[in-house]
């Protein structure tokens, strides 16, 4: 078995030793490196304890987890993260905070000054260097803490909702900025979202998280881009379908909608 | 004509504000032409302005210790207005200095120690006790002590001054460490910074906003921790000057330079919201104070 991307051997995370119930209950999984895989499923069922898990900000109960064969013991330089909160430091200037994991790393003044010039202008931020976060719009905020992880170089990048409480249209123009950066960095990317057309846009395969565990594993083969017409083929509306009755969301169903 | 302007608008937004003030002004003179005088000294019991002003001032040339510039009152000399201003700027400077030096070595030590407390949780829960309890101590009834520990003289009044600002502001680091948001925090770690790196890049900068409101706090008590050192024990000082108005029931005295005191506080509170506002310029305009 290859040991590049990502394994997760019976892994387990129980916050409270005093009481039963696991935040994740033996996963095993693997995700090739460069894939997009989107995390789906209830509150509360366990997605945001996964990703927090490759992140390394979770340690695992039992089991083992590597990402890029080494094992995980915490935050590491080849992984980023990208939170649904907004994180960026309202105390630094954008340039400064686009400096910050490169800051970490050592990197020379100059050198990590024009990276995160270039990784502005990859958001389309090219203009914001000089100004406080607080001087932008909660979308430019996000584009902000893309290019903040995106100079770090990370072979894996962990998203925790990260869109959530953005609008509609700013949210799909962040789309098309994510597609443009993970198509040319082959970045591995594990993307949780509680929006089923999000991970339909997005995901190469789309995970359903429950009650700690994966319930189901299933392929997201549509051509890219995916624009409206992608979005509902026939393809599309099976995995749609496929979703929602595996979420037990579907008519009929004895428990109904949640 | 904008200066005038400017005046006028000031008058006309403040108005019951200056109203109150010339009302309580005006209330002070009525009280000191009724109030009767004390009996040692002869001072009247309310000083009026004109006393405050007028002998008063003139009698702080009573003060002036140096052979040069103003005559030596109680060497024979005169009492003259020089005299008075070169004493009341000497002593006051004295105590502005002294609580620069208490401020500076109690926002070392309280913030130095607050954040090496929260550097670790357990330490942290360790000292949850004893700094609440700290934080109830009444400040006057130490004084007696640091009177015996450090002795009566400047390094007295300096470090009374620097405790008394420095327990609020260790028990206000440790607080405010403790209200950083967590997902500061892990941004900061899964960037790859080090717990060094993140103390000064992400805590140090998080705590700032509730630092400075704790910072206008201690102000005041460090005004009133300085003019308590030097009232119970030394020689020099605004303080001092209190205690000799004091054993001679000069009230003048008293009030003026409580007001010169007043003064000062009000000087430095405009100062230091002015610093607040420039460290704090990245804040959103509507979480400012």
């Amino acid at each position: 078995m290859s040991m590049d991307g990502i394994n997760l051997d019976g892994v387990s995370v129980r916050y409270d030793p005093n009481v039963d119930e696991l935040a994740l209950n033996d996963i095993t999984l693997r995700i090739p490196a460069g894939q997009f895989v989107c995390i789906v499923g209830k509150s509360g069922g366990g997605k945001s304890t996964l990703v927090r898990t490759l992140a390394g900000l979770v340690k695992p109960s039992q089991g083992s987890l590597t990402v890029g064969g080494k094992a995980v013991e915490g935050p590491g330089e080849d992984r980023g993260m990208v939170f649904q909160e907004d994180t960026v430091f309202p105390w630094l200037r954008v340039q400064d905070n686009v400096e910050f994991g490169l800051r970490a790393r050592s990197m020379p003044k100059q050198e990590r000054s024009r990276k995160a010039q270039e990784w502005l202008a990859a958001v389309g931020l090219a203009d914001a260097a000089g100004k406080w976060p607080r001087e932008l719009s909660g979308g430019m905020r996000k584009r902000v803490a893309l290019a903040t992880v995106f100079a770090t170089e990370p072979e894996t990048l962990i998203m925790d909702e990260p869109f959530g409480a953005l609008d509609f249209v700013t949210r799909s123009v962040l789309h098309s900025v994510l597609l443009d950066l993970w198509r040319q960095t082959e970045t591995t990317i594990v993307f949780v979202t509680h929006d089923i057309e999000e991970a339909l846009v997005l995901g190469d395969r789309i995970l359903i998280v429950s009650d700690g565990g994966i319930l189901a594993d299933l392929d997201c083969p549509l051509p890219r881009p995916r624009l409206e017409d992608e979005r509902s083929s026939p393809e599309a509306l099976a995995i749609t379908r496929e979703i929602v009755r595996r979420l037990g969301l579907s008519a009929g169903t004895p428990e109904g909608p949640a | 004509m904008t200066g005038m302007t400017g005046m006028g608008a000031f008058l006309r937004s403040h108005r019951i504000g200056i109203a109150t003030v010339v009302l309580l002004v005006a209330g002070w003179e009525i009280a000191a032409w009724l109030s009767p005088k004390t009996v040692l000294a002869q001072t009247p019991l309310v000083p009026s302005f004109g006393n405050i002003l007028g002998e008063s001032l003139l009698g702080m040339s009573d003060y002036w210790k140096f052979p040069f510039w103003a005559p030596i009152t109680s060497l024979g000399g005169e009492q003259t207005y020089l005299g008075a201003f070169l004493a009341l700027g000497w002593h006051t400077s004295l105590t502005v200095l002294r609580l620069l030096a208490g401020v500076f070595l109690g926002t070392v030590l309280g913030v130095g120690l607050g954040l090496v407390l929260s550097w670790s949780p357990f330490v942290r829960r360790a000292a949850y006790m004893p700094l609440g309890v700290m934080r109830m101590v009444p400040l006057l009834a130490m004084i007696p002590l640091f009177q015996f520990w450090v002795g009566t003289n400047t390094a007295g009044v300096i470090s009374f001054v620097a405790m008394a600002t420095g327990a609020v502001l260790l028990v206000g680091t440790v607080n405010s460490v403790s209200n950083v948001p967590a997902r500061y925090v892990e941004y900061a770690r899964t960037l790859g910074a080090s717990r060094l790196q993140i103390f000064a890049r992400v805590i140090v900068p998080a705590i700032l906003p509730e630092m400075m409101s704790s910072a206008l706090l201690v102000l005041g008590l460090a005004w009133s921790a300085v003019i308590a050192g030097e009232y119970i024990g030394i020689d020099s000082g605004l303080g001092r000057i209190l205690t000799f108005a004091q054993f001679m029931s000069n009230t003048g005295r008293m009030a003026l330079v409580t007001l010169i005191v007043l003064a000062l506080a009000a000087a430095s509170n405009v100062f230091v919201r002015h610093l607040i506002r420039r460290a704090l310029e990245w804040m959103p305009e509507s979480d400012r104070r």
